[in-house]
């Protein structure tokens, strides 16, 4: 396990120098210029030539990125748009979101399990296609709409919790639910997915036929079995969130990394974007240790190295 | 006597009511930085309006009316401007205000690459202390706009004690605002909130009225009004107009829509065919009908153009317009050798102004019925920007232009002026150049406000743009808000604003 570790974090290192490389390249390749765009509509020939002057933004590209790697390692990136040490802003946004994230967590890994084994322990039933037909509406709603129509009904008609912003607990409420839907939606119809398969193979019929408890198969044996590919796709939902949920971000004005990445990228603030990118990748890439970590607790074969899947 | 006490209570328990009051006002984006002369955005010129003051400003009217300084002096010939300073009136560090912080500012903004510098670097020579409270202006060469260069956001006056202990880096002095503004300043958390609170020591007796203000960013235009509907927030910026009917029927927001600036325009590229001809140009801007846009697209929050600038803007004179005439349109382009129209392609950005894109479109049906074909193409704002601004590859642009000194000078020169960074039709009129050239420089009100009126005659002439429309700004409020203010250069401001029980 250490040793997994341990490559896992050298990997990261040839990692966060490909991404730097792609998206230093692809922030240069789309078309537009910070200052113009920073210094607004109003700004004279030599305002801009200040600004590009102040970021090298006319130097060989190769300068720039030296420039931009090097700034990074001494913690001296600087937003082009408002002078502030990127790091100092990016943070405390990341924290944001951590907090967004493992709330909408909290509800929807818990809600959308228990939601996913019921629908295949009763088949067919009433309630299997209640928890389908409800999840098919949470993974193809745009949470766009889901926060608006949120907010007009608990804000705007029954004015019981806060329309946006971060204040408080009670503002973190909304957001959740809206991420927590479509991620419950999708954790539910794998588990159903990955319990039905799992209930039709041998070794369950063997338990059965054994005269174990139902409870017992589906619980015991069944969901053990089925933990590994849903904790894959907890954890890919869990890395990817955290790279920010841009719409429910800007729908409740929640503070969050991706919304701040983005507004980075409309505002062609390259610094912004190239450091927020590589912190993303790095989170990416931790997360998914954890989860690797995670499946040797799950799953004994792995944690002895034998059948790797 | 007895109910006229009683009265009297009542009378004074319901002043107290008026008074104090929190309010929260959203805002489109985050602020940059509370360091003026450093600010380039609109949304972070507002904050900083409730934090620091400047020697003038505008009023609602785009009056320039006295502020930190009591009232001021044009030399004879106009290189010299005096301002006689208030008296009595200390920075929210217990600093004085006095010449002595003026000249500190200005020298701030002249010694260092501040985004806003150029505004005061090309004209302004040197600053004076006559003494404690009389400071002069001395100019390179008289320049008619100074004092509404001094009313732009940019002229705001930093306190020197704060200057003195974070100057030496722009960025960490935009993190302490120091003013002299009704409100102080306690704490920005980037993407989060600015709050301020009531500075008790506010030299304008009786004012402010509201505690604290605190100014939220909320990306999202449905959310902000949704924001104000639940009582969440007291104002909210940039309204859709798509949502006000629904948003005048509520009886706890009041909708204000107000005149500002900017004017949109359709800016041709006179260096390709058929724009280099007039007639041309002329017939572009007879088939589109104006009247319409601004009643249908713009559902009223917009006026036709008569002149290339905002009949808000300081120096605007009329100079008639273009009304629709698609018959005239039709014999202008035969006249010219086009009697079946043409194809040509409008750029557009989506989302920048209100309804622009709808506009493009709207004009290309319009165009449409003078045989002229239309091909509307939009992109996202900065590769839109990019494409105007490093690029000739374009039939016609449309784009919007507010000048934030609101004077006609710089609503005119950067635009159309040969050679002008923003004149991306490549229009080139010496007579308008050097018309404009002596405007600037002309100290008689009178003689200056003619020759901004011939230069602004000459390009309606020469139609290097279609004219469309000045556009209004629309704000959301708790209907319980009152006493603000809101001014033309897209400003509104809580410095006397109260709530009302």
């Amino acid at each position: 396990m250490g040793r997994l570790a341990l490559t896992r974090v050298l990997l990261l290192i040839p990692v966060l120098l490909g991404v730097s490389i792609f998206i230093f390249l692809l922030m240069r390749m789309i078309p537009g210029d910070p200052a113009i765009i920073i210094a607004g509509e109003n700004a004279t020939p030599e305002m801009l030539k200040e600004i590009r002057d102040e970021f090298d933004l006319d130097e060989p590209l190769i300068i720039q990125y030296i420039t931009f790697m090097r700034n990074l390692f001494s913690g001296k990136v600087v937003s082009i748009k408002t002078r502030r040490p990127v790091f100092e802003e990016l943070f405390p946004r990341f924290l944001n979101t951590l907090q967004l994230t493992l709330f909408s967590m909290a509800i929807a890994v818990p809600l959308g399990m228990i939601l996913g084994v019921l629908a295949a322990a009763y088949r067919n039933s009433f309630l299997d296609n209640f928890v389908m037909v409800l999840s098919l509406l949470g993974v193809s709603m745009p949470v766009f709409w889901l926060g608006i129509i949120l907010i007009l009904i608990f804000a705007v008609q029954l004015g019981l919790l806060p329309s946006g912003g971060k204040e408080g607990f009670e503002s973190l409420v909304l957001p959740s639910i809206t991420i927590a839907f479509a991620l419950t939606s999708m954790i539910a119809r794998m588990t159903r997915a990955m319990m039905i398969e799992t209930l039709s193979t041998e070794f369950i019929r063997t338990a059965k036929a054994y005269g174990l408890p139902r409870r017992k198969v589906i619980y015991k044996y069944a969901l053990k079995n089925v933990m590994i590919p849903i904790v894959t796709v907890i954890g890919l939902q869990f890395g990817y969130l955290l790279g920010g949920a841009v719409l429910t971000e800007s729908v409740f004005g929640w503070p969050g990394i991706g919304r701040y990445i983005v507004d980075g990228i409309f505002a062609r603030d390259y610094s912004v974007v190239q450091t927020g990118i590589m912190f993303l990748s790095a989170v990416f890439v931790l997360v998914n240790l954890g989860i690797d970590i995670l499946y040797m607790f799950l799953d004994p074969k792995i944690r002895r190295g034998v059948g790797k899947s | 006597m007895r109910k006229f006490f009683v009265l009297i209570t009542v009378l004074l328990v319901s002043m107290l009511a008026i008074a104090g009051g929190t309010v929260k006002f959203v805002l489109g984006v985050d602020i940059t930085t509370l360091l003026p002369a450093d600010t380039p955005d609109n949304p972070t010129m507002m904050v900083e309006a409730h934090i620091f003051e400047g020697l003038v400003q505008y009023d609602s009217e785009m009056n320039i009316v006295p502020v930190l300084a009591e009232r001021w002096e044009i030399s004879e010939g106009g290189k010299v401007y005096t301002f006689y300073l208030r008296k009595g009136i200390t920075f929210h560090d217990g600093t004085p205000f006095n010449a002595y912080a003026v000249k500190k500012n200005f020298e701030y903004i002249l010694n260092n690459n501040l985004r806003m510098g150029n505004l005061y670097k090309p004209n302004i020579e040197s600053m004076e202390v006559v003494d404690d409270y009389t400071v002069k202006f001395i100019l390179k060469f008289p320049f008619a706009p100074f004092l509404n260069y001094l009313c732009h956001p940019a002229g705001r006056i930093v306190s020197p004690k704060a200057i003195d202990m974070y100057g030496s880096d722009p960025a960490e002095l935009g993190k302490h605002a120091v003013g002299t503004g009704p409100f102080k300043f306690v704490e920005w958390i980037p993407g989060e909130r600015v709050v301020l609170v009531k500075n008790e020591n506010y030299w304008k007796p009786g004012y402010p009225k509201l505690d604290k203000i605190t100014f939220v960013p909320v990306p999202e235009a449905v959310t902000r009004v949704l924001q104000v509907q639940s009582g969440d927030a007291d104002l909210a910026v940039n309204v859709p107009a798509v949502l006000l009917p629904k948003l005048e029927k509520d009886p706890r927001v009041d909708v204000v829509s107000m005149p500002t600036l900017r004017v949109i325009f359709l800016g041709l590229n006179l260096k390709r065919k058929p724009f280099d001809d007039v007639r041309v140009r002329r017939a572009l801007n007879y088939a589109i009908d104006k009247e319409t846009l601004c009643k249908t697209i713009m559902r009223g929050l917009a006026v036709p153009l008569d002149s290339p600038i905002s009949s808000y803007t300081w120096g605007h004179a009329s100079a008639g317009g273009y009304p629709y005439d698609p018959e005239k349109a039709k014999e202008l382009l035969a006249e010219a050798g086009y009697p079946d129209g043409f194809e040509m392609e409008l750029i557009t950005p989506k989302g920048r102004y209100p309804q622009d894109y709808e506009t493009a479109v709207a004009i290309q049906s319009m165009l449409k019925k003078v045989g002229i074909k239309v091909n509307v193409v939009t992109m996202d704002w900065p590769s839109y920007v990019a494409r105007v601004l490093k690029t000739d590859d374009y039939d016609a642009h449309l784009l919007g232009w507010s000048p934030s000194t609101g004077e006609a000078f710089w609503a005119i020169q950067p635009v159309l002026g040969t050679g002008s960074v923003y004149n991306r039709c490549f229009y080139s009129n010496p007579t308008v150049d050097q018309l404009l050239e002596e405007a600037k420089r002309e100290t008689d009100t009178s003689r200056q406000l003619k020759l901004l009126a011939d230069a602004q005659k000459l390009i309606m002439e020469d139609a290097p743009w279609v004219f469309l429309y000045n556009v209004y700004q629309v704000y959301a409020k708790n209907s319980k808000l009152k006493g603000e203010l809101a001014i033309p250069t897209e400003m509104i401001v809580l410095n006397e604003a109260y709530l009302e029980e």
